[in-house]
């Protein structure tokens, strides 16, 4: 059997992955359910479609749980590996270092991906059953792009600091660190600084606070088709690719110079 | 064929090197033991020339291939038994040896045939529908075991196999490493058990704070120049000491003398001994030499190391 392929069926029928898997369906089809029953009317009487809010919700949902996917697969499937010697029979085999990190790195990745489409999938599927409506093929495509992107920085984020710490114990202790910081508390601690600086320009700080975040990927690439607030395809598409490569490249070196 | 050639491994820029300048060649059919004490080098040099490490100086190579320059080359020439094997908790073993065999391009039938039979081979065949994470230590080795045959490499990395077995496993483990050998395999073999390396290996390498000390072949063990002298009186006195004394240390019990630290005599002693104590009209019933063994050997290496 191929290794890669191994590695993936693996992680998705791994306890973790399953488990959010499930928390992500749930929420969602909980979510679509009292948005129907409160047939989009805001408190203030405005008319909102319950397919803005819905699709609102769905990335919500994901955007708290494929960051914990991603660092869940970076954690079990390469860093807890590592950090407990597990990796080492995998090392003694006919293969480089580099290779095995990229394609622990690959199957995290696309386990995260498939948890997002799945999601997605069957969230649609949801919306045309019972709000009989159907999300638009270009907000699929590009929120699964994006999530992509998330799950690259968070599986990538992981196996790098799998470089850096010694225990596994140090190594979910940071994992917890970054989801709180980037992903529960960002807005508390975005609007703390805004209060403490005081910028110029609130919306154009709340932009680049965004952008720096890669949690906050998918809704920077929504913004380019919703047009709520203005972002460039170039800012995304580099933003994209930062958080895509950058970490797990600094992973590869670190994976080259040190044991 | 393992070359080890001038292997240095340090894991701080501060710290005394865990390997200094090691060189060792294990031959084809051959098994070379590694004897030092805990911390010595030997686990850091197998871990080294397994490719889990990389060295800090010098090579390792398998029939000809640098584990560094060509790492997946090397790789496909060797079977590696760690001193604590850990796996992937959540996997039957016989999915793992399926996966380790994937990396060796076998197919998932032949390997599942390979893994099928290694299992059974290293005694396992009644465990094969638990996780790895139910194994106890000793089925863990036994897995390992069958891990590193999965390819049937040429070369095999053991560091401390025999430890966590019970008896039938250090005799099954003892019977598969001359096996190897008959088959031409090079092992080079880690171990506290001096006595298992006297038993099985064909040499003997000692290494002390991750320096060779010497590599000794096991029939020299027989003449490392160290030997006691054994000597039966059927009618002692305190003069018999007074005599024995001349030639070394004695150490008495009943009509039985032991003479050791006999620096600068041979085995022809005996017959001076003898001579002299029948002069005095003692009436020796018996005497003879006995060559020290490994573990005395290696202690006297080590203390000469120091």
């Amino acid at each position: 059997m191929n290794p890669i392929l191994f590695d993936l069926k693996r992680s998705i029928l791994s306890k973790s992955f399953i488990a959010i898997l499930v928390m992500m369906l749930a929420l969602s089809s909980l979510v679509g359910y009292f948005i129907k029953k409160i047939t989009g009317v805001s408190a203030s009487g405005n008319v909102i479609s319950q397919e803005i809010l819905f699709l609102t919700a769905i990335a919500i949902i994901l955007g708290i749980f494929i960051p914990i996917l991603g660092l869940l697969m970076g954690y079990f499937y390469y860093g807890k590996d590592r950090l407990t010697s597990v990796l080492e029979s995998v090392m003694v085999q006919p293969v480089t270092k580099m290779r095995i990190l990229l394609s622990r790195f690959v199957v995290g990745v696309l386990a995260v991906g498939v948890a997002a489409l799945i999601t997605i999938v069957v969230m649609d599927g949801f919306a045309v059953s019972y709000m009989n409506f159907s999300m638009p093929l270009d907000f699929i495509a590009s929120l699964v792009a994006a999530y992509f992107v998330e799950a690259a920085f968070f599986v990538g984020i992981m196996i790098l600091l799998a470089h850096v710490v010694k225990t596994p114990t140090a190594l979910l202790s940071l994992l917890i660190v970054i989801f709180l910081l980037l992903d529960m508390f960002y807005t508390t601690i975005v609007q703390i600084v805004i209060f403490a600086i005081n910028p110029s320009n609130i919306s154009t700080f709340m932009l680049d606070s965004y952008i720096v975040n890669p949690t906050y990927y998918s809704l920077i690439t929504s913004y380019v088709f919703t047009k709520e607030i203005s972002v460039s395809v170039y800012t995304v598409v580099a933003a994209g690719l930062i958080w895509t490569i950058v970490p797990v490249s600094l992973a590869l070196y670190l994976g080259h110079i040190r044991d | 064929m393992i070359e080890i050639s001038e292997l240095t491994k340090s894991y701080g820029r501060s710290s005394r090197p865990a390997v200094s300048n090691l060189s060792l060649t294990v031959n084809d059919g051959e098994i070379l033991g590694f004897a030092g004490l805990n911390g010595a080098g030997k686990t850091t040099t197998i871990r080294v020339s397994a490719g889990i490490i990389y060295p800090s100086e010098g090579s390792v190579r398998f029939d000809g291939n640098d584990i560094v320059k060509n790492k997946t080359g090397a790789s496909r020439l060797i079977g590696w038994v760690p001193e604590l094997p850990n796996f992937e908790p959540n996997v039957k073993p016989l999915d793992l040896l399926i996966y380790y065999a994937g990396f060796h391009g076998i197919s998932r039938t032949e390997s599942e045939n390979r893994g099928k039979e290694l299992l059974t081979q290293v005694g396992l065949d009644g465990h094969l529908n638990k996780k790895l994470r139910e194994y106890s230590q000793g089925m863990k080795k036994r897995f390992s075991l069958a891990a590193a045959m999965i390819s049937n490499p040429n070369n095999y990395l053991l560091d401390e196999i025999l430890n966590g077995l019970d008896p039938e496993g250090i005799k099954y483990v003892r019977d598969l490493i001359l096996s190897f050998k008959k088959e031409g395999k090079s092992i080079l073999l880690s171990s506290h058990m001096l006595n298992e390396l006297e038993s099985v290996a064909d040499r003997i390498a000692i290494i002390n704070k991750g320096k060779l000390v010497r590599i000794i072949n096991r029939a020299d063990l027989k003449s490392t120049g160290k030997f006691t002298v054994t000597v039966q009186v059927q009618n002692p006195d305190d003069g018999v000491m007074n005599i024995l004394s001349k030639y070394g240390k004695v150490e008495a019990s009943g009509g039985r003398f032991i003479i050791s630290e006999l620096n600068g005599k041979d085995a022809g002693v005996t017959g001076e001994i003898n001579s002299e104590l029948i002069s005095r009209k003692y009436v020796v019933s018996g005497i003879n030499t006995e060559s020290e063994g490994l573990e005395a050997f290696f202690f006297r290496s080590i203390g000469d190391g120091q």
